[in-house]
Formats: structure tokens, C-alpha cells, sequence
């Protein structure tokens, strides 16, 4: 009986449900030093994040233009060609600008786009973050 | 008297059960935060939990707690006597969209054999799974099978998607690009419905592709595989004749 109910619970996570994409791809960011800061994703089990569709931008609408992103794992899709992914983890550096650098708390909102396996593309996923710089070392 | 006693006792019975609902739903509220939209809260029977269902930006999310509201369970209720997932029934039955609303006017069609299985499929050309999807689609015989093209995942599905609105025949420049890897080649300049398209499968949160939906109204995500599709489409084109 247990076994049973076991092999139903975890046959109806197997076939069941996908993941809402913000729980699919967690997102976390935290200041490095007064003018940097790393974004951090935990990619669920099974899915996965194109390497060239990230995108950083303030609140004030600019854009973030030094990220430094990690090579990612070439993968050859027989449908999408080739293209670079990231299973499990992906930390990525982004250097404020001076501006942003000085307002001790910074909002930034950072895209992102991945896929589960064998299943679904999401579409773009837009995320906020909030970033406590350390103060004082902003110059 | 005995009858009229026993009639008491339910319907006294059935509305402690209204006010213990009324009460969850009154709890819970006041933890989600008022703009919050609680659709529905129904006492499961057996159980000793309360259902509640919230409907968000991105479709309806099914929660279960008890009747003070102290614990959440976040997750899927197996029935331990049928094995059947519950939970899983019951997001299909909130998912569901009615067939005949959707709007197949603005749909690329494709017919094979009777057309007597029917299927509709938000789908975008940059979707890697989408393509696999319509490839196993386009095995099966006696199916109509209608696209709402759904340019979401890439910036550049839009022009193709445009362009794919804009040829002549609609259906070949569509399969042309997602079976046999065709770009399509009509100047995407003409008036299309994409934008309502979009509108609309963000409405029914379509977040990822391909998702779709039968006859019965039921929807589904993603590239299940053909054996599956081929059942849930038999069993929801037999129900939806009549």
C-alpha cells in the first residue's frame, strides 16, 4: 500500500506539473564590494538557461553593459542549433556604474530565458532583485 | 419528524461547513495580503483540509490548509485509495479555456484525413520543442490542427511569424519552417493578428510553449510524447462529438 502510493506520488511528479519558470530558475543577487555585485540563479533539475539571453538594467531604465558571464556548456540542439546553456548554477558579475554605485540600495532587473527538457521554452522572465551595497566605499 | 430532524441536523451540518470556508477564506486572505484574489475555498471531503484556489497574473494556483489556517501545503493531493492526483485534476479543470472562444479565424490550419481530432497550439518557431511537438503532430491522421502563432521566445519570431501571416498559403509557410526548417519569405508587412495573439495566450497564461488545448477545453504544456497526445486527443474528441 505505501509502496503504491509512493510510486503514484512520485509517477505524478515525474509525468506532472512543470515548474513555474521563477521557481524553475531562483534567482539571487548580493553585493561583492561597493561597486560590484553577483546575480546567482539555482536552475531546478531539468531545466535550463541560454547563456546569450540575459539582460541587466537599473530602474532608471539604463542598461548594465559589464557583465561578465561565465562560458556556459555548448550544446547542440538538434532543433535550435547551437546555442550555450547553464544547468544547475550560474553566478554573474555586474560592475555598477558610479551613479548607481553611490545609492546604497540598488533595484535591477535582470531577463532571462531557459527551457525544461524535452517540454517547454519559456518565454522571457523578468525578475527584480534588491541589492544592499556595502556604504562608504562608493568612491 | 424523525425526517424533518434529519433534514436539520444536514443543513445545519452543510452550513458550519459554509462558515468554516467562510473563515479559512477570511485567513487565509489576511496572509496572502489584500490584493490577493481568492476564487474559491471548498472543504475536501475526508480530508480535514480546506482548498483554496488564487487566481494570480499567471493563471490559478491550488493551496490546501486547515481550518485555522495554521499550516500551508504547497504541493499535489494523491487520492491513496484510486492513486489519481487530485491536484493535477483540478489545475486542468481551472486551465481550461471554452473551445468555441477561441479565435480559430486567426488561426494557421492545417486538416489531414476527417479532421475529426482537433487541437490548438500557441506555438513559436525559436521554441526548439515546439518544432518537435508539430513534427509528432504531423504523423497523425484525421486531426485539424490549429496554430496561434505566439512570438514570444526570441525577438526575430516576430518578423517570422509575420511573414509566415502574410504568404499566400498560410499552412505550408508555417510547416515549411517548422518541419522542414524553411524560413519563410513573404515581406511581413501585412495586417496580422499577432499582437492579439499574444494579448491573448498571455490572458490565458500561456507562459511557456508550445501550450495548447482540445476540444474538451483542457490545456496542456509542452511536447508530450506522441502516445500520450494521441490518447488525450481520442479521449477529448469523443467527448466533445455528441
Amino acid at each position: 500500500m505505501a509502496l503504491a502510493l509512493l510510486a503514484a506520488a512520485s509517477a505524478a511528479i515525474a509525468q506532472g506539473e512543470l515548474l513555474e519558470p521563477e521557481k524553475a530558475f531562483r534567482i539571487s543577487a548580493r553585493a561583492l564590494d561597493g561597486k560590484s555585485i553577483e546575480v546567482e540563479f539555482r536552475i531546478a533539475d531539468g531545466y535550463y538557461l541560454y547563456r546569450d539571453r540575459f539582460s541587466f538594467a537599473t530602474e532608471s531604465g539604463g542598461t548594465l553593459a559589464e557583465v561578465e558571464i561565465p562560458r556556459g556548456t555548448v550544446r547542440q540542439d538538434p532543433f535550435f542549433g547551437k546555442s550555450e546553456t547553464f544547468r544547475r548554477l550560474v553566478r554573474i558579475r555586474v560592475s555598477l556604474s558610479r551613479n548607481d554605485a553611490v545609492k546604497g540600495t540598488l533595484n535591477i532587473k535582470v531577463t532571462s530565458q531557459g527551457c525544461a527538457d524535452a517540454k517547454v521554452c519559456y518565454a522571457p522572465l523578468e525578475q527584480w532583485v534588491k541589492v544592499k551595497l556595502p556604504g562608504g566605499k562608493s568612491r | 419528524m424523525s425526517r424533518a430532524l434529519a433534514v436539520t441536523a444536514g443543513l445545519a451540518l452543510a452550513s458550519a461547513a459554509a462558515a468554516d470556508e467562510a473563515a479559512v477564506r477570511r485567513m487565509f486572505q489576511a496572509k496572502l495580503g489584500a490584493e490577493a484574489r481568492i476564487e474559491s475555498v471548498l472543504r475536501l471531503p475526508r480530508s480535514g483540509l480546506f482548498e483554496i484556489v488564487v487566481r494570480g497574473a499567471d493563471g490559478p494556483r491550488v493551496f490546501y490548509a486547515d481550518e485555522r489556517a495554521s499550516v500551508i501545503v504547497v504541493g499535489q493531493i494523491i487520492d491513496s485509495a484510486t492513486g489519481r492526483n487530485l491536484t493535477e485534476e483540478r489545475l486542468q479543470r481551472l486551465n481550461a479555456v471554452k473551445w468555441d472562444s477561441l479565435p480559430f479565424e486567426s488561426a494557421v490550419t492545417t486538416t489531414r484525413g476527417s479532421g475529426r481530432r482537433k487541437i490548438a497550439v500557441f506555438s513559436d518557431p525559436n521554441c526548439p520543442y515546439c518544432k518537435r511537438f508539430e513534427k509528432d503532430l504531423a504523423t497523425l491522421d484525421d486531426i485539424t490542427v490549429h496554430i496561434f502563432l505566439y512570438p514570444v521566445i526570441k525577438p526575430e519570431s516576430v518578423a517570422q511569424t509575420k511573414s509566415v501571416w502574410c504568404s499566400r498559403d498560410r499552412a505550408k509557410a508555417w510547416n515549411d519552417l517548422m518541419l522542414r526548417d524553411i524560413e519563410p519569405t513573404a515581406p511581413p508587412d501585412c495586417e496580422t493578428p499577432i499582437e492579439k495573439l499574444v494579448a491573448l495566450g498571455r490572458r490565458l497564461g500561456a507562459n511557456s510553449t508550445p501550450t495548447w488545448f482540445l476540444e474538451s477545453g483542457a490545456r496542456y504544456q509542452g511536447a508530450v510524447p506522441l502516445e500520450e497526445v494521441r490518447r488525450l486527443l481520442d479521449a477529448a474528441s469523443s467527448k466533445g462529438r455528441k
